[in-house]
């Protein structure tokens, strides 16, 4: 009913720059890269008395220590996506992405 | 005569959701060749008529004159047989070219309503079943794809053709409460096996009311 984590994945790896894409981000990240969390509330359509389509609700965080990062741009460009917030922590800028997948 | 009680739990009973959806296109009389209908929405009754037509004579009301009834309804769903197609003004022909604005033949249409109580959501069901339905045309939204996921929602206006019922009155619309006690449980299973193609009936159809009334007598 609803796209993988692993679809999602392969999804930004193909349509953004970002060479690190991570469902569960190792204990040192490589730059710039993606994290991928599902902590959003999912959007469901009922019909026949069940739910007929399930979107998952992910956080999409792009950090990159270049402020003019064309990913930011590239994830944003993606359908049923919307800026959340922008900032910056020790020199890496936070791109912060609301997606239903 | 025992004292009146209101709101027993058993009796709090109410109706809810859509679904079980089926398409039947007549033939020669007969509401035949059902196809599931996925993707119901809402089926939202709005019968019309029955309108007060009140005759004076000596200074009074002297006879009040009811018009007859008509069943409307609106179908809304998120998609639609193939089959539908043609009862929706649409003509295809062999290379798949759909051409609107055509003939809108009538069709039958049944679905349920779940029924419960306060007790038991789940008490049981009331299936509806209609005859002689006409699609109106109807407006189609199309919207660009945004942030937020949103399916096209169809929705048909749908006007009817009574059928005759030996006995009473001509009807486009006719209902049975699975939790009513005079329904016998296996007259209804053969109701069902007759609308959704179960068991040894082959192809779906839609029974006329008498008909339906016959199958819950007998049952299977």
């Amino acid at each position: 009913m609803a796209r993988s984590q692993s679809e999602l994945k392969e999804v930004l790896e193909t349509v953004t720059d970002a060479e690190n894409v991570y469902i569960q981000p190792p204990s040192k990240l490589n730059y710039p890269c993606i994290k991928i969390d599902q902590d959003r509330q999912n959007i469901y359509k009922y019909a026949d008395n069940k739910k007929y389509l399930l979107r998952k609700g992910y956080t999409i965080t792009v950090i990159s220590r270049d402020p003019n990062s064309p990913i930011p741009g590239q994830v944003e460009a993606l359908a049923h996506c919307e800026f959340d917030r922008r900032f910056v922590t020790d020199g890496l800028y936070h791109f912060v992405y609301q997606l239903f997948f | 005569m025992p004292e009146l009680v209101w709101d027993e739990l058993d009796q709090r009973f109410f109706e809810r959701g859509v679904s079980h959806g089926v398409l039947y296109t007549p033939t020669g009389g007969v509401y035949g060749a059902g196809v599931a209908w996925s993707g119901l929405t809402a089926v939202n009754e709005s019968p019309a008529g029955a309108e007060s037509n009140k005759q004076y004579a000596d200074n009074i009301v002297y006879v009040n004159l009811l018009s007859a009834e008509e069943f409307n309804a609106t179908i809304e769903a998120f998609t639609f047989p193939v089959e539908f197609l043609a009862h929706d003004g649409v003509a295809k022909t062999a290379n798949g070219l759909q051409i609107g604005m055509q003939g809108r033949p009538t069709f039958g249409f049944s679905w349920q309503n779940l029924k419960g109580n306060a007790e038991d959501e789940d008490l049981g069901f009331v299936l509806n079943m209609a005859y002689g339905l006409q699609a109106s045309p109807s407006e189609k939204s199309n919207a660009t794809v945004n942030e937020s996921p949103e399916l096209k929602q169809f929705s048909w206006s749908v006007s009817s053709t009574p059928v005759t019922v030996p006995g009473f009155r001509p009807t486009a619309i006719a209902r049975v409460d699975s939790t009513d006690p005079d329904v016998d449980p296996a007259g209804l299973e053969a109701v069902l096996d007759e609308l959704y193609g179960r068991g040894a009936v082959v192809t779906p159809h839609l029974p006329l009311p008498d008909e339906v009334d016959d199958l819950l007598a007998v049952g299977p």
